[in-house]
């Protein structure tokens, strides 16, 4: 049986939006409450999607570019203290935007009418645990890695 | 000295909550299992993955929800004739098709990637979890795996350091920068490891 792309997706409206304009400090916020609260949640999600100027859907802050974020601001390489020593003052933290560390649409979105493979294609190809869906251009919902599990028996 | 770093087993999932399966069992028992270690603690709680052990119970590997992904595309290869028109290849799928998929097959070598206990920072950790786009990491104490640190929890323990004030004694700002050093040489260094090859950083 051919398993339909929007059967296994979470729509838009499930899944946390932000603009790509808001600091860096409210994103990483909204994803640590939801670490917190995550023993009483099913539904718990690990990245945020972003939004530009105009509403359009621009990518995802990842719990992984979240880190890395983080990993930069405490732990700088020596070559980005190098750089600021020589060259400029540090931005502060609380004046950084998503918009710097988000990951766009390029290699993270497949179409609502692909097959499931496609999907697991993708995720293992760019080694990532969650892609966008689009229809007609535009995104409609998100698939994690554990959506995707239900489906592997069949796939056996 | 108070140290502004919280204990690792504070953090670190301890490898006795884990559900573990031996390394010649199917893909199919794993799904079992894994279904299984969701509802462990509580409903759709608990681990997304499963220690693999090998015939004298020693942990070898990690099965993970991109493991059991792989073995899909395994199971591809049987129908594709370019693969099979290798003698190894058919061998391979021929042994695939009658035994099911092995977990071995699909799982990650613990010595993939590890942390040793004594050693752990969270800068070099989370570059373990950043660049090599992983979600769990084994932690090893005298080379045997003792617990799994998850990279939502060092996402946790680094944002809430990041948000205490600094408060460091001069001894400890200069144990610490050069702690700072060594684990930013250490990843630098670890760029040119090849990822099958054991790091301890």
């Amino acid at each position: 049986m051919r398993i339909n792309l929007s059967q296994i997706m979470i729509t838009l409206d499930q899944y946390p939006i932000i603009s790509e304009d808001v600091s860096l400090d409210k994103a990483i916020n909204i994803l640590t409450k939801e670490f917190e609260k995550r023993d009483n949640s099913w539904h718990n999600y690990e990245a945020l999607i972003t939004t530009g100027s105009s509403g359009e859907i621009t990518g995802m802050l990842t719990l992984r570019s979240a880190l890395i974020a983080i990993r930069e601001l405490r732990y700088p390489s020596l070559s980005l203290r190098f750089r600021k020593l020589l060259f400029n003052k540090p931005v502060p933290r609380s004046k950084l935007q998503v918009k710097s560390f988000i990951h766009p649409l390029k290699n993270r979105s497949v179409n609502i009418s692909d097959e499931l493979d496609e999907v697991i294609s993708l995720v293992l190809r760019h080694n990532i645990n969650s892609v966008l869906v689009s229809d007609n251009g535009r995104i409609v919902g998100v698939i994690r890695t554990i959506d995707l599990f239900w489906y592997i028996e069949d796939m056996l | 000295m108070i140290s502004t770093y919280p204990s690792m087993d504070s953090f670190m999932i301890s490898i006795h909550d884990f559900l573990t399966i031996n390394e010649y069992d199917s893909i199919r028992d794993a799904l079992k299992l894994m279904r299984e270690s969701f509802h462990k603690n509580s409903a759709w709680q608990g681990p997304h993955m499963l220690i693999v052990l090998n015939n004298r119970e020693q942990p070898v590997g990690l099965l993970t929800l991109k493991s059991l992904l792989r073995s899909t595309k395994i199971k591809q290869l049987e129908e594709n004739t370019s693969f099979k028109s290798d003698y190894v290849s058919w061998y391979y799928i021929k042994k695939c098709h009658e035994t099911g998929i092995a977990v071995r097959e699909v799982m990650r070598p613990i010595k993939a990637y590890s942390i040793d206990r004594h050693d752990f920072d969270f800068n070099a950790a989370s570059a373990i979890f950043t660049r090599n786009g992983i979600n769990f990491i084994p932690v090893l104490d005298k080379g045997e795996v003792i617990g799994i640190v998850d990279k939502s929890s060092v996402f946790y323990e680094l944002q809430s350091l990041s948000t205490l004030p600094k408060k460091f004694s001069p001894f400890e700002t200069m144990a610490k920068y050069f702690k700072d050093i060594k684990s930013n040489v250490s990843v630098v260094l670890g760029i040119f490891q090849p990822d099958t090859k054991k790091v301890s950083r």
